[in-house]
């Protein structure tokens, strides 16, 4: 089957192409590896959790600092994302200070008796402000506890109350029916009120920045792959092989069918070797759903593909589809989130965005990393594919054999 | 039996006539030459011969198939060489020639066999796995010849093969298109270089601004010249002014300089040579021999159109 020949062919003398691996695999892996790392979890308003260590000073010693520390930062919720350590006073404001600690959480002497009169209590935090987000982390834990300490409070005040006035109970009864409500109380401080995203809401979790960037500069590098493809076909008339293939006993159509095919083939290559590449090197999810990886990559590599036979009709020179290929690469890459999440963007330029290749991929892709089954693929990878078409129509009626 | 028939071929492109009616037959087994200087159409007429170019009007039969109604067919009886090296650069010789064995219908275990059968005629079986962008010149040219050869055509098409290698390669190349002719395949040679298109071709046409103006055997070709003398003056620091002063010499018919040496073309060859030698020693040129010559082409075509083949 000639197509698969000259296919074939193609992708012989890409591997062979020492720059061509260098741009369609390095790069994007390097630009990855940079991105990702650098802007690490604190990436897209969304921070993905990794454990700290936090002190904790408890000059209280009473039992709602032990309910604190033992039933909500020691939580099994909590410990995922907190390492809890008592110390001192001083030796946690050192430790804070020079930045060894994200924060610190001071428990004040009698805290729990002062509650249990309802007069009110003041919990401390102090936090690194090289850590501002980890620091605002524990105090949103701390503000909570306190939060909810006041309402069982107060909760438990005014039922009491109620209780004695409505002459429901006599006064001589309140101690024991006090007793009964802070036990209940007692259990709805310690409920579990914080939860690790990860654990209860993966398809709403944030992405990292090199889950984000392994998708963003894989769709923006499979465009690289269709300038390859244009140049190559560009590449053919002007050495005029194509003119020499034109020679041999093959249809016009197997010729450029095979072009697009060897297209194809290198973009599925390339993208495959990012996948894995970055999930051996970097752990990165792509999502649970492989059949929607395999279809969304599939219509990427298409829309790629169709590209390339519309910037080698357009161009009449390797030069040209070069710098043709860079505005269309870099301008989707920008408008569509490959570089910058959309999320950014003002709504007029979302709206623009829609007419990238990568928007679409990227929303796909993004979507099955937040761990949402094959359903979210379907209307991007129509799209994509609607890219193909459309690309491919235009290309092939305005490419020329001569 | 003619194996080519050539019938009014026409060829314009944006309304200049690059093909003027051109019509030739070439005999199977015989060396056709097809003989101009550069521009003169014959690449042109190559394009349509080998289905790249669809003729404005005319047709040609190659083996008895059209190339306007069957190219399909033409394409496979038909080996092409192109001017140009067709090959990629970054495969091996080994692998261009099993690409393109493909692309000839050929099945994995011929084009296998094959490739080794045309390494060999073209003499680089112990470099076939060498890159084509590591060959020299005269090497890819081979290959470019091997290329259109692994089909077993029955006529090949050679668009100016010799086309900037060194003499060796060159000869090499001369004597394969020998020997594959004495194996009985025709050939259609393209060139402007005189002396490989006398050397290899039984008969020849001579081309010139899209139209055939002569064409026969060389014998029938320089009897075109007839009793006219050709008077060749090796000479040093010739220029084409002194060239065109010669050609005003009276009874000079034509003259034209071509590497070292300055061709007077005269119907009374003595009596203008006192005038000629007379007219050079005025000029800076140096006059190294003088002899009165048998006419070869490049004489014809002077007598043809007045200008060299390298015009």
């Amino acid at each position: 089957m000639k197509l698969l020949t000259v296919a074939l062919k193609d992708v012989k003398i890409t591997v062979r192409d020492r720059e061509a691996l260098l741009i369609l695999l390095a790069m994007p892996f390097i630009i990855i590896a940079i991105l990702g790392l650098a802007l690490g979890e604190t990436f897209s308003g969304s921070p993905r959790l990794s454990k700290y260590d936090v002190a904790v000073v408890d000059k209280d010693k009473g039992e709602l600092a032990k309910l604190f520390i033992d039933k909500t930062l020691k939580s099994d919720d909590l410990s995922r994302l907190l390492k809890v350590t008592e110390m001192t006073e001083d030796e946690a404001r050192k430790l804070v200070s020079m930045g060894d600690l994200a924060a610190g959480i001071i428990i004040p002497k009698g805290f729990s008796e002062k509650i249990k009169r309802g007069e009110g209590g003041k919990l401390e935090v102090i936090g690194d402000p090289g850590q501002k987000i980890r620091a605002a982390i524990v105090e949103g834990i701390t503000r909570s506890f306190a939060r909810r300490v006041s309402a069982v409070t107060i909760g438990v005040k005014t039922p009491l109350n109620i209780l004695v006035e409505s002459k429901a109970i006599s006064p001589l009864e309140l101690p024991a029916t006090t007793g009964l409500l802070t036990k209940e109380a007692r259990s709805a401080v310690t409920k579990p009120f914080i939860r690790v995203q990860e654990e209860t809401k993966a398809a709403e979790r944030g992405l990292s920045a090199i889950q984000y960037y392994s998708a963003g500069m894989a769709v923006m590098f499979i465009l690289f792959s269709a300038m390859f493809g244009a140049v190559s076909l560009i590449d053919e008339r002007h050495n005029m092989t194509l003119a020499r293939l034109l020679t041999t006993p093959s249809r016009n159509s197997s010729i450029l069918g095979g072009k697009l095919v060897g297209v194809f083939f290198i973009g599925i290559l390339q993208f495959s070797a990012l996948v894995l590449a970055t999930r051996l090197m970097f752990g990165v999810q792509w999502g649970n759903s492989l059949p929607g990886l395999v279809v969304l990559v599939v219509s990427t590599v298409l829309a790629s593909t169709g590209m390339s036979i519309f910037i080698a009709a357009a161009a009449k020179t390797t030069k040209a589809a070069a710098a043709m290929s860079q505005v269309l690469i870099q301008g989707m890459a920008a408008l569509g989130g490959s570089m910058v999440p959309l999320q950014a963007f003002p709504d007029w330029l979302k709206n623009i965005s829609q007419f990238t290749i990568n928007y679409w991929a990227m929303n796909g892709f993004t979507q099955l990393m937040n761990g949402k089954s094959f359903e979210v693929i379907i209307l991007p990878s129509i799209i994509l594919l609607s890219f193909c078409v459309i690309f491919l129509s235009l290309g092939i009626w305005r490419f020329r054999f001569e | 039996m003619n194996i080519v028939e050539v019938k009014n071929l026409k060829k314009v492109f944006d309304g200049n006539i690059a093909v003027d009616n051109v019509s030739f037959e070439v005999e199977a087994g015989k060396i056709f030459g097809l003989l101009g200087p550069n521009g003169a159409g014959k690449s042109t007429v190559t394009g349509m011969l080998s289905c790249l170019l669809g003729p404005t009007s005319g047709d040609a039969l190659i083996d008895g198939k059209s190339i306007v109604k069957n190219p399909m067919d033409v394409k496979r009886v038909l080996g092409v060489i192109p001017q140009d090296i067709a090959l990629y650069p970054t495969l091996t010789a080994r692998e261009n020639l099993k690409f393109w064995g493909r692309m000839y219908d050929l099945t994995a275990q011929e084009t296998r066999a094959r490739t080794e059968e045309v390494l060999k005629i073209v003499g680089l079986s112990d470099r076939a796995n060498e890159l084509i962008q590591t060959y020299s010149g005269g090497m890819k040219r081979r290959i470019n010849i091997a290329a259109g050869l692994l089909h077993n055509p029955k006529v090949l098409l050679m668009d100016e093969p010799t086309v900037g290698i060194d003499p060796q390669s060159r000869n090499h190349i001369l004597e394969t298109v020998k020997a594959l002719n004495r194996q009985g395949l025709t050939v259609v040679y393209t060139s402007h270089y005189m002396e490989e298109v006398e050397y290899l071709c039984d008969r020849i046409a001579v081309m010139d601004q899209g139209k055939i103006i002569a064409q026969g055997t060389q014998e029938e070709l320089k009897q075109v010249v007839g009793r006219e003398d050709v008077i060749r003056i090796k000479v040093s620091g010739a220029t084409e002014k002194i060239v065109s002063k010669l050609k005003e010499i009276p009874l000079v018919d034509g003259a034209s300089l071509k590497d070292d040496a300055v061709d007077i073309l005269s119907k009374q060859g003595h009596s203008v040579l006192a005038d000629v030698v007379s007219a050079l020693n005025q000029s800076e040129a140096k006059i190294s021999s003088v002899e009165i010559q048998e006419p070869d082409l490049e004489v014809v075509f002077l007598h043809l159109t007045g200008r060299s083949l390298r015009d």
